[in-house]
């Protein structure tokens, strides 16, 4: 229960975080692109849907469509990337960032597609190459320390 | 874990929900209004320690009167416009009331709104001939309470206002002349959703030469007939402009349908003209509740996004002004707070009032959306087939036009320069920072009124 609490409390808090440093005027990192990683490479796949959940709240906080585009914007590269998990098994970080650099991209192309198809149009549809770029550098790096932390640490998939 | 990995079945079925969720948005609305009520309180709780809103001093009081002056400009100049080149045409017995717009709905022939909610109610307009006009345009009838598509509506909701699109409208005569000097006569009807224009012509008094007709953008006009009654439509009110659909045969056109572009775009309509015909009073506006709020910059980094905070829960879609000016629009989240998304910030479509700066032009309305934004500009792309750039010219003060019945026509955006090379405007916001005192605008109307 505390691990869903903390969840709900920092995923959100995660994107403005990521913007809050954005305009400090550290490099800009797609926290949703992030996400999508974390969750199709690590996060446990029975607790997917309630992740999925926390971080559509946390993507709806920046930008102008609803929770439901969010889940889709999140959840469909994360449906695309599960099965690949296997391939990613000892997580080397060129195949983390090759997976970071796809999100990065797949999640303002979706965002466009969703806004079009379900009349939500939003800012973040535009895609911007340094938000990739850094997107895919710096998320692997990231990876590392904070699935050492709670809360990401209580929802890591327990390897046998 | 490759078993489960390979097929997730909570992610499917989470991903099914969300479709689930955007086919019957209202239904779960109260679960995301909750979610993001509490994601939002860390950031409430967090602005109210780093401080409190500035209080207006001397320099916003000198604004605001200038503010007033433009609105007065705004209401007065298109006003003129409005009724002065209908005068003519309509009986001398009516008098007109310019109504604003309050929103315009429901999708009628040509996939175009065919329903506008004005700022009086019907009981306000009781008086009232049931013809609508903007100018020496024919837009449509007066719903009447109780009665075919208003049939839930009350006396006292905004009225509603029945466009020549739409599926339940009335039937008008009407003509258009024809390059023998003659003219062709036919009766104009609401178009199909699907349909290419928004209204069709048919029974034409010479089918012929209707389907032979050369070119499209012939006027049609209104046609009286011979019954003489109060409610008789007069002769002359323009319609719109002919277009021709069918087959392309080298340079002529096999002519399928004779349909009718309307002279205006129904969605950027932020004023009409009702004619009242019993002499009485000119009934007032109705006119939104002022919530007094707070707004704090939610550091999202691209859009500028506020997170509003007032003492009464706040409706969707509802207009954040600050010092009279426009922000934007925001989405009610629990607890009495909203997320206001700035008009620079926005992609959705918009309404817009434009004053232009030459004092003899007519404000106009437009209708797009911002398409790229840097800093307080925002470059606003409005829908070209009513591109009325070429007409305007000059820069112009943008305001709301018909956004909502919590976004009222006649809020200041910005400044609107025309990027004419690029076909765009270029809108420049106010830039704003840190914690602001504002004002979240909402009307006091039933869930029925809102539908």
């Amino acid at each position: 229960m505390t691990r869903w609490l903390a969840w709900f409390v920092l995923a959100p808090q995660a994107f403005l975080l990521c913007g809050l440093l954005a305009s400090l005027g550290l490099p800009r990192i797609d926290c949703a692109a992030a996400m999508c990683v974390y969750l199709a490479l690590f996060a446990d796949v029975r607790a997917l849907p309630g992740l999925l959940l926390g971080a559509a709240v946390g993507r709806a906080l920046v930008d102008e469509a609803a929770i439901p585009v969010q889940i889709l914007v999140i959840g469909v590269p994360v449906a695309v990337l599960l099965p690949t998990r296997p391939l990613f098994y000892r997580h080397h970080l060129w195949w983390q960032g090759i997976a970071a650099l796809a999100c990065a991209i797949a999640v303002p192309k979706l965002a466009g597609l969703c806004g079009e198809w379900f009349g939500q149009p939003s800012a973040s549809s535009q895609l911007s190459w340094p938000t990739v770029f850094f997107t895919a550098l710096l998320g692997p790096l990231l990876f590392w320390p904070l699935s050492k932390l709670p809360p990401l640490r209580s929802f890591a998939e327990k390897l046998t | 874990m490759s078993t489960r990995s390979a097929f997730p079945v909570g992610l499917y079925a989470t991903l099914l929900l969300a479709l689930c969720w955007l086919l019957l948005p209202e239904m779960l609305r109260p679960v995301e209004r909750g979610l993001l009520g509490l994601a939002c309180l860390p950031q409430r709780a967090w602005s109210v320690l780093t401080g409190s809103p500035a209080v207006a001093g001397e320099h916003e009081t000198v604004q605001r009167a200038r503010l007033h002056a433009l609105e007065l400009s705004l209401r007065e100049r298109s006003t003129a416009h409005d009724i002065e080149s209908a005068r003519d045409l309509m009986p001398s017995s009516l008098l007109p009331i310019a109504c604003s717009v309050l929103a315009a709905e429901r999708r009628g022939g040509g996939g175009m709104p065919c329903e506008l909610l004005l700022d009086r109610s019907y009981r306000d307009l009781a008086g009232c001939v049931d013809l609508v006009t903007r100018g020496d345009e024919l837009l449509g009838f007066l719903a009447r309470p109780g009665i075919g598509a208003a049939v839930d509506d009350e006396v006292d909701d905004p009225a509603r206002v029945l466009l020549l699109n739409h599926p339940e409208g009335r039937t008008v005569a009407a003509s258009m002349p024809l390059p023998e000097g003659e003219r062709l006569r036919c009766v104009i009807a609401p178009a199909a959703a699907v349909d290419p224009a928004p209204i069709r012509t048919t029974l034409h008094d010479d089918p012929y030469r209707a389907s032979t007709l050369g070119h499209s953008g012939i006027e049609v006009r209104t046609e009286a007939l011979d019954a003489a009654w109060i409610g008789a439509m007069p002769a002359g009110l323009l319609i719109g402009r002919t277009r021709i659909w069918g087959y392309e045969t080298g340079s002529e056109t096999l002519t399928i349908g004779l349909y009718v572009e309307p002279a205006v775009d129904f969605r950027a309509l932020p004023q009409v003209v009702v004619w009242q015909s019993v002499p009485g009073s000119v009934p007032p506006r109705l006119l939104p509740e002022r919530v007094q709020a707070t707004a704090s910059p939610l550091p999202d980094h691209g859009g500028g996004r506020w997170l509003v905070q007032a003492a009464q829960t706040l409706p969707d879609g509802a207009a954040v002004v600050q010092d009279g000016v426009c922000l934007g629009t925001l989405r009610s989240v629990a607890f009495g707070q909203g997320l206001c998304t700035p008009f620079s910030a926005s992609r959705a479509s918009w309404s817009l009032w434009l004053l232009p700066d030459a004092l003899g032009a007519a404000p106009f309305g437009v209708y797009g959306e911002v398409i790229y934004a840097s800093g307080p500009s925002a470059w606003f792309r409005p829908r070209l087939e009513f591109d009325p750039l070429p007409a305007a010219g000059g820069s112009a003060f943008a305001f709301t036009g018909s956004n909502g019945v919590d976004c009222p026509p006649g809020l200041l955006i910005g400044r609107a320069d025309p990027d004419l090379a690029r076909r765009l405007w270029r809108i420049t916001v106010p830039a704003l920072f840190g914690l602001q005192r504002v004002e979240a605008l909402t009307t006091n109307l039933s869930k029925e009124a809102r539908r």
